[in-house]
């Protein structure tokens, strides 16, 4: 991710007709997978249209390239890959294969595959020294022949082995990203690098689903700080206090200096008219945040807040709101 | 035309105000996107100030000429992106005691300090 930004597709090697092998052994393979024969060069636009019509989008390929087919590069960036699936609705998760080993580069893909979900990948299949990035689609996975079963160019059942596949592929620092429904959690991922995920695709997600997601997220990773603050503010903007002022509450019984929490809840405290309470809580923010901190600015316009409603408001009221 | 312009201009400009003294002042509540972002930034910052408190890292600096303190309070100002390069540079340290890779590791994050103005020597050698 962090050198490989552009992606040309491959309009021979990778494209290049195979004898399709004799169907599988042992393993899985997503055989409802759609396949969409690439066009020259967009491999990118037919990926995307097979990972997304997978998860349940139906999307031609054709109607894809304008959102992620870049003429003068003759491919695709990733970021715009998976910005194009957000706008349709998925929430996309990088893997975190970056970091593993050849072993844990297999099984993540395989708890993934073993999911249900296809993985969109990047390989290079380069010539002499040019690289020639492609992307393709895995959609099974042959422990016992170790083999890989893409939707890749024109062909609908590639079979590479595990060696030739994770050489491609490593050269993306084994990119890979699935698709997600709202509500659905990747096989692997942390509660970090979900709640991650979801809140760079919640501007095309519906309050609803960006909710039942968090929710769903809640019950597998309940105890993450992080998690239950987004719920919280979820719940602020939508109205429902009480379940905001639990789930801020939580966030703070479990990660009693979470800043965000503090200043957010502090904010929720002095809309209830709970002054005093909102002052304890944006003062322990400011005590423990470093001067320098990047969140500075906005504790102290909270504070500022609290000290100005300090003056005006009745102390009665808070307790009056059943505090 | 004039009269009647400049009256709906004052109109506009009254409406305005209202609107503006009547909302409540703007919250200072944080999203949870950008708590993150803010979050990411702090642990950036944290893990570039641990490494230019190591005193073998000090010393490469002095004697690449620049001055640790300095440098670091300017790092601070970085964009995102470039700060994130930095701490993914510094993160990668060699722990201590090769000398040569503390060397290169240091060399590349002055490099990308340079090339974000946020130090410079190089032009000077």
């Amino acid at each position: 991710m962090r050198w490989v930004c552009l992606a040309c597709c491959l309009s021979l090697l990778g494209c290049a007709q195979q004898p399709v092998d004799v169907p599988a052994g042992h393993g899985v393979e997503l055989t409802e997978v759609p396949f969409f024969p690439q066009a020259r060069y967009q491999c990118g636009p037919a990926a995307l249209a097979t990972a997304l019509g997978s998860s349940g989008v139906a999307v031609a390929p054709e109607d894809l390239i304008d959102d992620v087919y870049v003429p003068g590069r003759r491919g695709s960036f990733q970021f715009e890959m998976i910005a194009a699936a957000r706008r349709h609705g998925r929430i996309p998760v990088v893997l975190d294969t970056a970091a593993a080993d050849r072993a844990g580069r297999l099984a993540a893909l395989e708890a993934e595959l073993l999911a249900g979900r296809p993985l969109l990948v990047l390989q290079d299949y380069h010539l002499l020294w040019t690289p020639r990035w492609h992307y393709a689609v895995v959609v099974g996975f042959d422990q016992d022949r170790e083999q890989v079963i893409l939707r890749s160019g024109r062909e609908q059942r590639r079979l590479e082995s595990f060696d030739a596949f994770l050489r491609r592929w490593a050269r993306s620092d084994a990119w890979a990203v699935v698709l997600l429904k709202p509500g659905e959690l990747p096989a692997q991922a942390s509660a970090d690098g979900y709640l991650r995920a979801l809140i760079d695709a919640s501007g095309r997600l519906a309050a609803a689903d960006f909710e039942r997601s968090l929710a769903v997220a809640l019950r597998r990773w309940p105890r993450s700080a992080d998690l239950n603050f987004a719920a919280a503010n979820a719940a602020r903007s939508s109205g429902d206090f009480d379940a905001a002022r639990e789930r801020f509450q939580k966030t703070l019984q479990l990660q009693p200096e979470h800043l965000g929490a503090l200043n957010n809840y502090a904010d929720l405290l002095l809309a209830l008219g709970c002054v005093s309470e909102a002052q304890k809580n944006i003062d322990t923010a400011i005590n423990l945040a470093e001067s320098a901190s990047p969140l500075m600015a906005v504790l102290q316009a909270t504070e500022r807040e609290v000290a100005a409603a300090a003056e005006t408001l009745e102390p009665a009221r808070c307790a009056a709101i059943g505090r | 035309m004039s009269i009647l312009r400049k009256l709906l201009l004052q109109l506009a400009a009254l409406c305005f105000l209202t609107v503006s003294l009547s909302m409540p002042a703007q919250a200072a509540v944080l999203g949870t996107g950008e708590y993150l972002a803010l979050e990411q930034r702090q642990a950036n910052l944290d893990t570039v100030a641990a490494a230019f408190a190591r005193e073998d890292v000090r010393q490469q600096l002095i004697d690449m000429g620049v001055d640790p303190d300095q440098a670091l309070a300017r790092v601070a100002d970085l964009p995102e992106h470039e700060l994130a390069r930095v701490a993914g540079e510094l993160e990668e340290l060699p722990a201590g005691g090769n000398l040569l890779a503390l060397i290169g590791a240091v060399f590349v994050v002055l490099l990308i300090l340079e090339l974000t103005g946020v130090i410079n020597i190089f032009n000077n050698v």
